[in-house]
């Protein structure tokens, strides 16, 4: 066997881990071998420096720190634990006051954004405020969210006589501006109407009578403007008789209602012949400082079908609980405002 | 007596993972001294070996609970002081490629068990002392040089007189891993110090 094979196996033969035979091939070469000799000797001796190595003494500080870090851990381990599970005396207050503050901030959002929810809540019908002054009910599209506020719509106000609410609606409905009527109640229902008028707009238009569009309805604001501006006209007294339901308005056994036009005359002819239609009776075409009305007297009956006729000229619509019992009649006045 | 030891170690452990920091502190007094030696033949700085010892000893306890109890307390804990011994060499090591040891403040040298305030009696002189510690200071010197795989294996075995199995333990690696490395560490060795020191 080499040296080199020898040497690698002089470790273990030190510690005498080699098998018998590897053990008795080292010595046989040992014996003839002096450089092997000696590499043996020298890593006996490192072993024995080793051994002889001092011992070093741990600072006498150590064991005292370690356990104050630990300490330390502890403490701060305990100190989360503590905050997280806090006795139920601690936690119920501040959850108490949790709840409180987060009630606080939705009232002071709720309030703040109070009036977005405003128009939603006014467009919903409310019986009380759809009551007129003959104690019927006309359409929903007839009403204001001022007249429900005006009236109220709490349970106090519901159990009210309705003649009492009568009187109450009269004056707020006087109150009511035509724009105000026209931007709020009015809109859907004139919409509706328009709608309706539709496939008929073009031929009106060829005769003139020029059912309002879009552009008519600015223009009855614009007009309305004026009105209630406060110009003693008598535009503004058909209008302000009409306010409370738009452009009509029941009283006593009669109906006034409003037609808005181009053509005046035009249109004052054709209501003259839907009138004859529904066999009105005394129909009576007059102007009124420089305004034109058309009234006549309409059986109950028949008051239906000359509702339908109206709606082409987006007239407000007449109510259909006016045509309650057969035989009796009713006054329509249709006051036909140009422009 | 062995067993005895066994048996207490593992009570201090049990009354460790109930929350009693004075067991610990008796297991830490216990192991100390040859945590530090272990640390100090392996990173071959006393500073290094203790902050070495004192990150065990937390790292010990922070898992104890996780001491599963089917090899000794102390391979466990010797285990870690290794592991942590090896984190500072190579600390070490980064650090001596930015840092100058500076000469104003020398390494504190290690308090030694063997040699301690000049004996009444008759004993090795000075400077024989002084021979003696430059000797250590070379034999270190030589240690220090060796891969970190062969010195742990040395430290353990040569120097503080662990068993293989003890050692399978502690280092988690095979039997026949730990005596390879050994007997080429210990021929790293001879080498080293009969170059450093010649006729030793």
């Amino acid at each position: 066997m080499e040296c080199r094979g020898i040497q690698e196996k002089l470790s273990p033969y030190l510690e005498g881990m080699l098998s018998e035979a590897d053990k008795a091939a080292v010595k046989e070469h040992l014996a003839s071998c002096g450089a092997c000799r000696t590499v043996l000797e020298e890593l006996r001796k490192a072993g024995e420096v080793l051994g002889r190595l001092d011992r070093v003494e741990p600072p006498p500080w150590l064991a005292t720190r370690i356990m104050g870090q630990i300490g330390e851990e502890v403490g701060h381990r305990r100190g989360v634990a503590s905050w997280l599970f806090r006795p139920l005396r601690v936690k119920i207050p501040l959850q108490a006051f949790a709840v409180l503050v987060v009630v606080g901030l939705a009232v002071l959002v709720y309030r703040e954004n109070v009036t977005r929810f405003e128009p939603s809540k006014a467009t919903a019908p409310s019986k009380e405020s759809v009551v007129t002054a003959t104690g019927r009910v006309p359409p929903p599209a007839l009403t204001t969210s001022r007249e429900s506020e005006s009236q109220g719509s709490g349970p106090a106000s519901r159990a009210a006589p309705e003649k009492q609410k009568a009187q109450k609606v009269a004056p707020a409905r006087v109150q009511r501006t035509p724009r105000e009527a026209l931007s709020t109640a009015e809109a859907p229902k004139a919409a509706e109407e328009k709608a309706v008028a539709a496939p008929s707009s073009q031929t009106e238009t060829a005769k003139g009578l020029a059912p309002p569009g879009p552009s008519g309805t600015m223009k009855e604001q614009a007009r309305a403007d004026a009105i209630g501006g406060g110009e003693e006209s008598h535009k503004a007294r058909a209008l302000r008789a009409a306010a409370p339901a738009v452009t009509g308005k029941a009283e006593g056994r009669g109906f006034d209602t409003i037609v808005l036009t181009e053509d005046a005359k035009g249109t004052a002819a054709q209501i003259e012949s839907l009138l004859r239609v529904v066999e009105a009776r005394s129909i009576v075409t007059e102007t009124r400082s420089g305004e034109l009305a058309v009234s006549a007297e309409v059986r109950n009956e028949r008051v239906p079908q000359l509702a339908d006729m109206l709606k082409r000229y987006a007239a407000s619509p007449l109510p259909s609980a006016l045509a309650e019992g057969t035989g009796s009649s009713l006054v329509i006045t249709i006051h036909v405002v140009g422009p | 007596m062995k067993r005895s030891a066994f048996d207490e170690d593992g009570q201090l452990v049990e009354a460790c993972r109930e929350g009693d920091a004075n067991a610990f502190e008796r297991l830490v007094r216990k192991y100390q001294t040859r945590m530090i030696n272990i640390s100090f033949r392996m990173t071959g700085n006393y500073d290094d070996a203790c902050e070495a010892v004192q990150e065990a000893f937390l790292s010990a306890y922070r898992s104890i609970r996780r001491f599963r109890g089917d090899a000794k307390f102390s391979t466990w804990l010797y285990g870690i002081c290794v592991n942590h011994s090896k984190n500072r060499l190579s600390q070490a090591a980064r650090r001596s490629h930015y840092e100058v040891q500076s000469v104003d403040q020398p390494p504190m040298d290690p308090p030694s068990a063997t040699i301690g305030p000049e004996p009444a009696d008759p004993g090795p002189s000075v400077l024989d002392q002084m021979e003696k510690k430059e000797l250590q200071a070379k034999v270190q010197e030589c240690i220090d040089a060796l891969e970190t795989s062969q010195k742990e294996v040395l430290v353990l075995r040569d120097i503080e007189g662990f068993s293989y199995e003890e050692m399978v333990d502690i280092l988690g690696v095979p039997d026949g891993t730990i005596k390879s490395r050994l007997f080429r560490a210990r021929e790293n060795l001879r080498r080293g110090l009969k170059k450093v020191i010649g006729d030793y």
